[in-house]
């Protein structure tokens, strides 16, 4: 059931970024959802399903992109499984860890991608890539985070409070 | 004093005091300038209480009034508010339609400009590559409306790209922003030949590359499609160089150009689904020498 929610709530960020967040570009760049919630589901669940997550993600955007399919799957299954990494080292009451994971995720994510992408094909100039796709989007994606995680930390400690009082 | 002049007293004083009494009303009935001590001061000392009670009865009338009315006024304060809302939400529709409106107009006055040379579907955008890597736009047609892979799409601005990808009812669009859109461009007034890409380091530019050192291009010159490689009909146009710059190997200089598309913006597009008479006839005169003049809402290279 989870699983289905988490599928569906990408679906919703693809939509999202398609559609919504085009309007809302900062620096030339749009927010990449689908990073923000791979990393603060990573952060909370650890490496195994950081990287599941993450490579379903990144399938479900080869697929919606028809494009090099299997690039953002490989790449997010990488970040997600480096980032849930930090379960057993980063406090998950760090409201800064989500934040700055997503930052660094998203930095070495297009890293990877630039990487694979020249393997693949997708020859985009490395030092253009890194400084105007890569470095404002893992800033706008380290913002997002930080902001998810606050409100996802302010929703779990209510519902924690509404399961005490109903018990 | 006997009792008999006693009282013929009364009466002459009674008549004595009517008389005086007389004589002030008569007095007191012409127009005078100034009132005298005794009234003004009356009427100075009453004044306050007046003006009070006055103001206290207004009051009151005016609250038992409101208060009378209050349901009603409550209910005509509801209903007005619920008639702006209304109005704002038929206003902001009619700024829609208007918007809407003067879009497909400019899009039919290309159509018409161009009806010669271009058979045109108009398609609308619904969506936008959610990567910050590729720079494509889905549209709200596909197969089933006639569109196929490799087909054109402009505005009455310019050049948007082209179909990379059909199904029935969307169609991905490649933009010429993409590094992977690159498409043979010319400077119209020089005819000087280039490859036209998305710039890499000017996000949301274009670039001519392999410009040769001493070709004559300038800032402000136009650039329009050169009709090499097949897929983009000559002289539609591009965009406007806005700054020139030499490659490191220092053989060969590029040219950066503002595309004359807001790619951000875009609603409705145009896709060519058939060119009459070929690629290189598709837009009459666009190879002539010296046809450097661009014309608002139309083809720059179709002519008046």
């Amino acid at each position: 059931m989870q699983f289905l929610g988490l599928v569906l709530l990408g679906l919703a960020g693809l939509i999202l970024e398609a559609t919504l967040l085009p309007a809302l570009k900062m620096a030339g760049v749009k927010a990449d959802l689908l990073t923000v919630i791979l990393v603060i589901f990573a952060f909370l669940k650890g490496a195994p399903r950081g990287a599941a997550l993450g490579f379903i993600y990144g399938l479900l955007e080869d697929l919606y992109l028809a494009k090099f399919l299997g690039l953002n799957a490989l790449t997010r299954m990488v970040s997600g499984y480096l980032v849930g990494l930090s379960k057993d080292w980063l406090n998950q009451d760090n409201l800064l860890g989500p934040g700055i994971l997503a930052f660094l995720a998203t930095i070495g994510q297009g890293f990877l991608f630039l990487l694979v992408g020249h393997l693949a094909g997708f020859k985009y100039p490395w030092l253009a890539g890194l400084l105007a796709v890569v470095l404002p989007t893992a800033l706008y994606n380290g913002c997002l985070a930080l902001l998810g995680y606050s409100f996802y930390q302010g929703g779990a400690a209510w519902a924690a409070r509404k399961r005490k009082i109903g018990s | 004093m006997g009792p008999h002049r006693r009282k013929l007293m009364t009466p002459l004083i009674l008549l004595l005091a009517a008389l005086s009494i007389y004589a002030l009303m008569r007095w007191t009935a012409r127009e005078r300038g100034h009132l005298s001590i005794l009234e003004g001061g009356l009427r100075e000392a009453l004044a306050p209480a007046e003006r009070g009670i006055t103001l206290v009865v207004d009051k009151t009338g005016a609250w038992l009034a409101a208060i009378r009315d209050y349901s009603r006024l409550q209910a005509e304060n509801q209903a007005l508010k619920q008639e702006i809302a209304a109005l704002k939400a038929a206003n902001i529709q009619l700024e829609e339609y208007r918007q809407e409106n003067n879009r497909l107009r400019n899009l039919l006055k290309f159509t018409e400009v161009n009806r010669n040379a271009f058979e045109f579907t108009v398609a609308p955008v619904i969506g936008r590559n959610p990567s910050n890597w590729y720079h494509t736009l889905t549209l709200g047609l596909g197969s089933r409306a006639g569109l196929q892979k490799d087909q054109v799409v402009v505005t009455s601005q310019g050049v948007v790209g082209r179909i990379i990808a059909v199904t029935p009812r969307t169609a991905e669009v490649l933009l010429i922003l993409d590094r992977e859109g690159a498409l043979g461009g010319m400077v119209q007034v020089n005819r000087t030949p280039g490859i036209v890409e998305g710039s890499p380091d000017y996000g949301g530019y274009l670039q001519m590359i392999h410009i040769a050192r001493d070709a004559p291009v300038m800032e402000n010159q136009v650039v329009v499609t050169s009709g090499l490689g097949g897929i983009f009909p000559k002289g539609l146009l591009l965009g406007t160089v806005v700054k020139v710059l030499p490659e490191a190997d220092g053989l060969m200089k590029r040219a950066i150009i503002q595309p004359a598309v807001d790619f951000d913006r875009l609603e409705e597009v145009l896709v060519i689904t058939r060119i009459k008479g070929g690629i290189e006839d598709a837009v009459p005169g666009a190879g002539a020498p010296g046809a450097g003049r661009t014309y608002p809402g139309g083809n720059p290279a179709a002519g008046p």
